[in-house]
């Protein structure tokens, strides 16, 4: 079989960063939120390898422990509205009906609405925190698996294979999973690849603008923006977090791309 | 609609229809609802009845928009009938069937390519159907899906692999094994080899007639293929826009067809003797508005029709004991 | 392709016979012009009344094929344009390329919607593909195909998607204006009684090959390579029911891998050694030609298989 070079790279790329968010404590000595003000805005030295912030944490330390909770997060977060997505999807898909007008006109309206505002009002509700991004982007996000499971269920019910299932006179539950599922999640599985990108980002740009975790905690958003007033002398500083969000993207389009190629076949 | 007895009694045939009808509403929009427009119903098929006996092959022959698949779907228990009966073995299954009632009647595909589940090896499939019915226990079903490939002619390793790894001919066999799997009493057989190429439609149609040879199968053969249906077939019926206007053994119908819709069909299939040119060029396309039509269907078309067949609906009368035909120039 | 030679003359009927993957559609798109991106004519010379424009690009050729020759494809809906009136796609020939003005090229296409049998036509000028028939839409699709006053007629497989009596009225319209028009025909086809009734030379193509080439009549009566005689046994005859059906063993060869030797001799009942070594090329054998080592020995090798009793 041909290789699969992109979904290897792309693999391999979010690994190291995965394995690098796991074993933080062991790869950096400094705890990422302590301070040191006697050696604040410090340029990259061989102690501190990124430098330090204006409150003398170590940035690199703060970047690695930022990767656990924005890379947590993200696949967290892309996790349930898959699931909640796609159940849907499949039933609405199926059984049409009324239910599936309700729910479609609910889709309309969710993906008319504008994330952004739905998911500060949330914040404003719950307060800041790891809760309330996880549950704005859960309300929101469920959408778009609906749709593509329930598109792709519209076309695999009609397969023979399906007619062939129902005359055996199988249980509606047992066809749903096992000849129906099967064939109709791939498409939401890559697009949950992107998915989580997105995730990162909103998570990133909420902490950016302030509504994320709380203050000292790492985390990619936060140190862009506490970094931002800093961004001529020490650059890298709101920079590199930034630029680690483009990697992350980079690696999941990649394995998104390999698994269209892996399961087109 | 009168009934047919052919020959032996209704509770030896395995299965049958009397004054079948089913009906495709089509969809009506809201405004449609809200002035109360009557539903527009397609009727696919439109009043059929037959009963096919035990070991007998029916061939269903016509042309698109007949209604022949529709009416194998609706036979089979993929549709519900709009109105009239089905019975398996005299037993009513028409609005509800039992599990048992379904295992009887089982259905081969047209489409090679999208009757297998591409996600499910060959052996998953036939052992889902198998113990789903415990027809076999969990150890004996391995062996058991290895019997049914042979039967089919495919060799064991295929009880492993996955649908695409097959070609076109060796994906019929497969839907041809997981139907028989439930060792059905009826066969339905929708357009078995029309995807597929001349030699390998062959060698499928070959392996249709041994197995009703050995296993005693009764079989529905749906096919526009009427060179194909003259091979498997013991008798053929000849349908026209929902209806069956002609029925009779294969051989009577191809030697003395009395409709004249049966006698233009027959002629216009392209032949292979020596020589053959192409005959008399059949006039006129199917009517359109169906629900507007009085009379014979077929009298747009028809180069007999009488002013009577405006007014009359034909209704299958005799030509002789075995063959009739819905037509009112016969005798 | 691994090499096709023929000619085609005014008036000629041609039919070109196979089963799927053995190249018959792809040769009518290079011959026309119309190969996909990744496709590409290697060798070899294609003239146009004496021209050779295999040279040429893609381009040039069509230009010079599109003024005399059409085609018509297997599926009309996909070569009808869904958007513009069956009217105005008859027309655009003649108005565009032709010169002709709005007026006449109406009235164009009109006489040939009524020349292809469209009655109502001043009626039906102006509907969409979608709204007709098949039937309907393959007889657009030759009416666009003559608009260009072709001298050739290329067919892909023209009637297969079509219903058994409109096809004869489309067969059926195709000899007629083959009789009245001097129209030349090449039909490329998998069904051989089609071929039997409307053509009078046939070509059967095996891997990318002719492999029988001859007139209808002794081709089907005293086929010389044993898979023509094998294909003509296999087909089902309306006429005849038979005991058992001819089959054939095994698959056409994947032609991604190089052919050694004559590639039908895996399935060959007739093949000797020779045929595995070599590739035979076309010889005349009785009138017709045959790339067989034993096309010879055809009387043999039948008789061979009848005896056999495989096939009643």
């Amino acid at each position: 079989m041909k290789k699969n070079n992109t979904l290897y790279i792309g693999i391999g790329i979010l690994s190291t960063l995965i394995l690098a968010a796991v074993f933080a404590p062991l790869i950096t000595r400094f705890d990422p939120v302590e301070q040191d003000l006697m050696d604040t805005l410090a340029n990259p030295t061989w102690t501190h390898w990124l430098g330090t912030d204006a409150f003398g944490r170590d940035v690199f330390s703060r970047l690695i422990f930022g990767a656990r909770l924005d890379l947590t997060i993200g696949i967290v977060a892309v996790a349930l509205p898959f699931i909640i997505g796609v159940s849907l999807g499949l039933i609405t898909g199926w059984f049409g009906g009324r239910f599936d007008a309700i729910i479609m006109r609910i889709v309309d309206t969710v993906i008319a609405f504008p994330f952004y505002v739905l998911a500060i009002a949330l914040v404003f509700i719950f307060g800041p925190g790891i809760k309330s991004i996880i549950i704005a982007i859960s309300l929101v996000g469920w959408v778009a698996y609906c749709r593509i499971v329930r598109a792709n269920v519209l076309v695999a019910k009609e397969q023979d294979y399906v007619h062939a299932a129902k005359l055996t006179g199988l249980p509606v539950s047992r066809i749903l999973r096992r000849h129906i599922l099967p064939n109709v999640i791939s498409q939401a599985i890559v697009f949950s690849m992107s998915d989580i990108v997105l995730s990162i980002l909103a998570i990133v740009s909420l902490g950016y603008l302030g509504l994320g975790v709380p203050v000292p905690t790492a985390e990619w958003g936060s140190m862009i923006q506490e970094g931002q007033p800093y961004l001529l002398q020490q650059w890298w500083i709101p920079t590199i977090p930034g630029f680690m969000v483009v990697i992350v993207g980079f690696s999941l389009s990649l394995i998104g791309d390999g698994l269209v190629k892996r399961l087109e076949r | 609609m009168s009934t047919i007895n052919t020959s032996t009694s209704p509770e030896t045939n395995p299965i049958a229809a009397k004054d079948l009808v089913k009906h495709f509403a089509k969809k009506q929009t809201l405004a449609n609802r809200i002035k109360k427009t009557p539903i527009f119903n397609v009727p696919a098929v439109d009043g059929v009845s037959l009963n096919i006996q035990t070991g007998e092959t029916l061939g269903l022959v016509g042309e698109s928009g007949c209604g022949k698949s529709t009416l194998g779907r609706t036979l089979v228990g993929l549709y519900s009938a709009t109105s009239g009966s089905i019975s398996l073995y005299e037993k009513e299954v028409s609005n509800s069937r039992t599990l048992e009632d379904r295992r009887a009647v089982q259905m081969i595909f047209q489409d090679p390519f999208s009757s297998l589940n591409p996600r499910m090896t060959v052996g998953d499939m036939l052992s889902e159907a198998l113990l789903f019915h415990k027809l076999v226990s969990k150890e004996k079903v391995k062996v058991r899906c290895l019997e049914l490939l042979s039967l089919v002619g495919l060799p064991a390793d295929a009880v492993d692999s996955y649908p695409r790894q097959f070609s076109g001919g060796q994906r019929q066999r497969i839907g041809i094994a997981r139907a028989l799997a439930l060792e059905p009493k009826v066969l339905i057989a929708d357009e078995p080899v029309s995807a597929l190429d001349v030699s390998v439609q062959a060698s499928v149609v070959n392996l249709l007639m041994d197995l009703k040879k050995d296993l005693g199968l009764t079989m529905l053969f749906i096919s526009h293929n009427i060179a194909v249906v003259r091979q498997v077939s013991d008798r053929i019926a000849v349908m026209y826009l929902g209806r069956i206007i002609e029925i009779g053994p294969t051989e009577e119908i191809f030697r003395n067809p009395s409709h004249p819709y049966t006698k233009l069909l027959l002629s216009s299939v392209p032949k292979m003797s020596i020589g053959s040119q192409i005959s008399s060029a059949p006039a006129g396309e199917l009517p359109t508005m169906l629900s507007a039509m009085t009379g014979c269907r077929f009298r747009s078309r028809c180069p007999i029709a009488i002013s009577d067949c405006a007014t009359k609906d034909p209704q299958l009368v005799e030509v002789n004991k075995t063959h009739q035909a819905a037509c009112l120039m016969v005798n | 392709m691994r090499g096709i030679s023929f000619e085609v003359g005014a008036g000629d009927s041609i039919g070109i016979v196979g089963e799927s993957g053995c190249g018959k559609s792809i040769t009518l798109k290079a011959i026309l012009g119309l190969l996909p991106v990744n496709a590409k004519v290697t060798r070899g010379n294609i003239y146009v009344n004496g021209t050779d424009v295999a040279g040429h690009s893609k381009k040039e050729r069509r230009a010079l094929f599109s003024e005399i020759a059409g085609m018509i494809f297997q599926d009309a809906i996909a070569a009808l344009n869904p958007v513009i009136t069956v009217g105005e796609q008859i027309a655009e020939v003649p108005r565009f390329r032709l010169g002709q003005s709005k007026e006449q090229a109406h009235a164009t296409a009109l006489k040939l919607m009524e020349q292809v049998g469209i009655s109502d036509a001043e009626h039906r000028f102006s509907l969409y593909p979608h709204q007709l028939s098949g039937g309907l839409r393959q007889r657009i699709a030759i009416a666009i195909a003559l608009s260009g006053k072709p001298k050739v007629l290329f067919c892909d497989e023209p009637t297969t998607a079509l219903d058994v009596t409109i096809q004869a009225q489309v067969l059926r319209l195709l000899l007629e204006l083959r009789r009245d028009e001097g129209l030349g025909l090449v039909f490329v086809t998998h069904d051989l009684a089609v071929v039997n009734e409307i053509c009078d030379s046939i070509k059967v193509m095996y891997a990318g090959k002719f492999i029988e080439v001859g007139g209808v009549k002794d081709t089907f009566s005293k086929p010389t390579h044993p898979y023509t005689y094998s294909l003509l046994k296999a087909a089902p005859d309306p006429d005849v029911a038979v005991s058992r059906l001819f089959t054939i063993e095994g698959e056409a060869p994947n032609l991604i891998l190089p052919v050694t030797g004559c590639p039908f001799s895996p399935r060959c009942f007739a093949s000797t050694t020779e045929c595995l070594a070599k590739e035979p090329q076309l010889i005349s054998i009785d009138g017709s030609l045959s790339a067989c080592f034993n096309g010879a020995e055809h009387t043999k090798w039948k008789a061979t298989d009848a005896k056999s009793g495989a096939h009643a």
